[in-house]
């Protein structure tokens, strides 16, 4: 059984009267435990599929059943299943509330979903992204872009998720920076065995990380690799 | 790498006043260049981008410059006005950034823009400037130059913008061309095009060429020479072409800390920041 | 993962006072401003050195002097007695409008942006026609049904003023709507009144602020204008547009008794607008 499991997909637009297919009849299964990954150009579409899959984007034709159950358009996600779906967001200027310290922005995820010993979870989930706790205390836009990615994986893990979705995780950082957070993102998927959707526009990311991908142009899949064409370079090539 | 020195910098320094004191983004750095492809390689903080606008007289107060020498040309430019700048920019100095969209004016014709640096610092006529618009516009590779001459910026694609973009830069022939990550917004199979013209246009005006790039890899193949930088120095010179092979740890690591395809299930390398003097 | 260490230098966490002043010099003096005004309102039986409706009609229409001062009214009253207590109806107006208006207008702003459909439609019709409704014939009508007295007044106005926090909060609302703090909140379960008020909130408040502040200049002014056409408080009660009106019957001779409140007038719209233009200048650049 397939983690996410999605057939004929279709994500139209409407644009004052005309209709446009933004997602044309998608479909695609993921494994529990593998790395997908999805690249094309901007506008191909690569990112409303996640947003479909994180229940972000619930405006959707096809079906779709993620972790074993089918879920339903124009419903949101609740219980298990939007726990155990999270994301982590390209801008990490963007997903970090300005206003909200680091400590609350990862508390609150832990209270409203009733988990318990908040405070001792908060910390952990710190010193998994190699902070201490002091960091707390701080508001984003105290600490540098990576440090902020840092803190928006650590809270994308606070629910223990399944499955991790990652818009362009890397592509707001610098070199150094990127092997850092992609180094992180290895050792957490490892050790909590979470399954990966990544999208990427970059060839490189997609061939470090993942383990099969597809290629993605005007709403549709246009090509599917798996890991010994990656390894060939598949996924670079015109 | 050509002889006679084009451009000279010693001791080049941008500061800026902070909360905590006045704070150095570029400290004290030295280079000379001749006719040639200079790379200058970075992170974000590196100071590059501020040297480059160090060396076109961009920088806004309240940042300061300082230098003990700084020639292009043998030109002092410690000394010049802003008077004496304005013609220098454009017609001695052109500089090229990331962004055509935001470089190029929206409600002016391309034709115009193209013809705009001629009309500030050349003495040419009106029939003269649009010859030399056209032509220019021919050399960087548009299909159809006397409809672009028409057009407008919003009627082009990314990579037409950065093309309208040298056209411009280049018309008034400068002896120095600063291009400041000009293909980072472009998709990747449009870079190398942009590139590749670039270098030709420098080639065949014997004008000297600094790149600013994040990506090794692209200053490897298109320059003569690199200048690595890290929080404001020049931590490595090299040719270019060596810089896979650099023994300094932070050139090292930043070339090998690179994903690609055949590091599928390795840890990348990473900066040993502490090591490198980052510090707090 | 070994523990790495914060390798950023941080900012302190609280702004100190002395950075606020200096990055907006405007904002720290109309600060200064409105927080002299309310001192002097807080203190004013301290501050004030006579009774300001003891009459003294033997002392009447005096200029400015040592004994008085900014001089005497028409009945004798100490001008500055009467300019110091006359802060007191002001602020009070003041302080009705922004507790009324601003929750209101943000709450409906919030909730139109947010839920958009036909929640937006019909919050935003009532809005569009209490827009419809000009202040001042909005308070005069109040004043006239319901007699004239400061919280008549201060609720017409109120009435009237809402629509437009409503409007900005509701396209600033809708904005975020896309934005990725409110996508990840979501992911997070974070639905409903909580995202509402704790994420939201924060981020249409700085904007709702800087408006309200420059809106209270305005106000000052059109409460001045009811107390000259006597729809404000009761007289003897100071305050200065009542004063204004009776100071106009005698501006040729004795000019100050309409000058001095029509100053005060000025003064504290004026540091109110002083405010609402260097708290834009702080909300803006700083963000993010």
């Amino acid at each position: 059984m397939s983690l996410v499991d999605i057939s004929d997909l279709n994500v139209t637009f409407r644009d004052q009267d005309v209709g446009r297919h933004i997602l044309r009849g998608i479909t695609l299964a993921i494994e529990d435990g593998e790395t997908f990954g999805l690249l094309g150009p901007s506008g191909c579409g690569k990112s409303t599929l996640l947003r479909v899959i994180a229940g972000l984007n619930r405006d959707w034709h096809g079906s779709m059943a993620l972790l074993g159950q089918a879920v339903a358009p124009r419903r949101r996600f609740t219980g298990t299943l939007r726990r155990e779906v999270q994301m982590v967001f390209q801008d990490p200027y963007a997903s970090l509330h300005p206003r909200h310290r680091i400590g609350r922005a990862l508390r609150e995820p832990l209270v409203v979903n009733g988990l318990d010993n908040p405070d001792q979870r908060v910390a952990e989930a710190l010193a998994e992204v190699g902070f201490g706790p002091d960091v707390a205390a701080r508001y984003p836009h105290q600490l540098s872009g990576g440090q902020r990615q840092r803190i928006a994986i650590a809270r994308a893990l606070l629910l223990r998720p399944k499955l991790l979705l990652l818009d362009e995780p890397t592509s707001a950082l610098d070199m150094s920076v990127q092997a850092e957070i992609l180094n992180l993102l290895v050792t957490l998927r490892a050790r909590f065995g979470m399954t990966f959707v990544l999208v990427s526009h970059d060839p490189d990311v997609i061939g470090h990380m993942c383990d099969r991908a597809a290629r993605m142009a005007e709403g549709r899949i246009a090509a599917t690799f798996d890991r010994p064409a990656l390894a060939a370079g598949a996924a670079a090539a015109r | 790498m050509a002889d006679p020195t084009l451009l000279n910098v010693e001791k080049l320094s941008v500061r800026f006043p902070s909360d905590r004191g006045p704070v150095e983004v570029v400290h004290g750095i030295s280079f000379a260049m001749g006719a040639e492809k200079l790379g200058l390689v970075g992170e974000s903080g590196s100071g590059k981008s501020m040297t480059a606008r160090a060396l076109i007289g961009l920088v806004a107060k309240p940042g300061r410059v300082t230098a003990d020498r700084l020639m292009l040309d043998g030109e002092d430019l410690t000394a010049l006005t802003p008077r004496q700048w304005r013609h220098w920019r454009g017609s001695r100095i052109g500089l090229v950034l990331q962004d055509p969209k935001f470089a190029l004016d929206p409600v002016m014709s391309i034709g115009r823009q193209v013809e705009e640096p001629l009309k500030l610092h050349t003495a040419a006529k009106k029939a003269e400037r649009r010859e030399r618009a056209l032509a220019m516009l021919e050399a960087v590779g548009l299909p159809d130059p006397l409809r672009a001459y028409h057009s407008y910026p919003h009627q082009l694609s990314g990579g037409m913008g950065q093309r309208v973009m040298l056209a411009a830069t280049l018309i008034a022939e400068p002896r120095l061309l600063i291009a400041d990550e000009p293909t980072s917004a472009l998709d990747r199979d449009l870079r190398d095009q942009v590139l590749d013209l670039m270098l030709k246009l420098v080639d065949e005006r014997e004008m000297g060429l600094i790149l600013i790039s994040h990506d090794l890899d692209q200053v490897a193949r298109f320059c003569d020479r690199a200048l690595v930088m890290y929080r404001g120095d020049i931590v490595d010179r090299l040719p270019a072409s060596e810089l896979a092979n650099s023994e300094h740890p932070y050139t090292k690591t930043l070339w090998a800390c690179r994903p690609s395809p055949s590091t599928f299930g390795t840890l990348l390398p990473t900066l040993d920041r502490v090591s490198l003097g980052a510090g707090a | 993962m070994t523990n790495l260490p914060l390798t950023v230098a941080v900012a302190p966490n609280r702004l100190s006072l002395a950075s606020f002043a200096r990055r907006s010099p405007t904002a720290a003096i109309g600060a200064a401003l409105v927080v002299l005004i309310l001192l002097v309102a807080v203190f004013a039986p301290f501050l004030a050195p006579y009774d300001p409706i003891a009459q003294d009609v033997a002392n009447r229409l005096m200029p400015p002097s040592a004994a008085h001062w900014f001089g005497t009214d028409g009945f004798g009253r100490d001008l500055l007695s009467r300019l110091i207590y006359g802060t007191r109806p002001t602020l009070m107006l003041l302080a009705i409008v922004i507790l009324l208006t601003t929750p209101i207008g943000i709450a409906i702003g919030i909730v139109a942006g947010f839920y958009g459909g036909i929640v937006e439609r019909i919050l935003m019709r009532i809005t569009d026609i209490a827009m419809a409704f000009p202040k001042l014939v909005l308070a005069l009508a109040f004043v006239a049904v319901l007699g004239a007295g400061l919280v008549n007044g201060a609720l017409a106005l109120a009435l009237t003023a809402w629509p437009a926090y409503a409007r900005q909060t509701r396209s600033e609302t809708v904005a975020l709507r896309r934005s990725d703090y409110l996508a990840a909140a979501e992911m997070m379960g974070i639905t409903g009144p909580r995202l509402l008020f704790g994420h939201v909130l924060p981020l249409v408040l700085p904007g709702a602020i800087v408006r309200m502040a420059l809106d209270l200049g305005g106000i000052i002014l059109i409460a001045a204008g009811l107390g000259f056409l006597g729809l404000g408080v009761r007289p003897p009660t100071p305050e200065w547009g009542a004063m204004v009106a009776e100071g106009t019957q005698v501006i040729f001779d004795q000019w100050w008794v309409a000058a001095t409140p029509g100053a005060a007038i000025l003064l504290t719209s004026f540091a109110f607008n002083l405010l609402s233009d260097g708290l834009r200048d702080l909300m803006d650049p700083r963000n993010g």
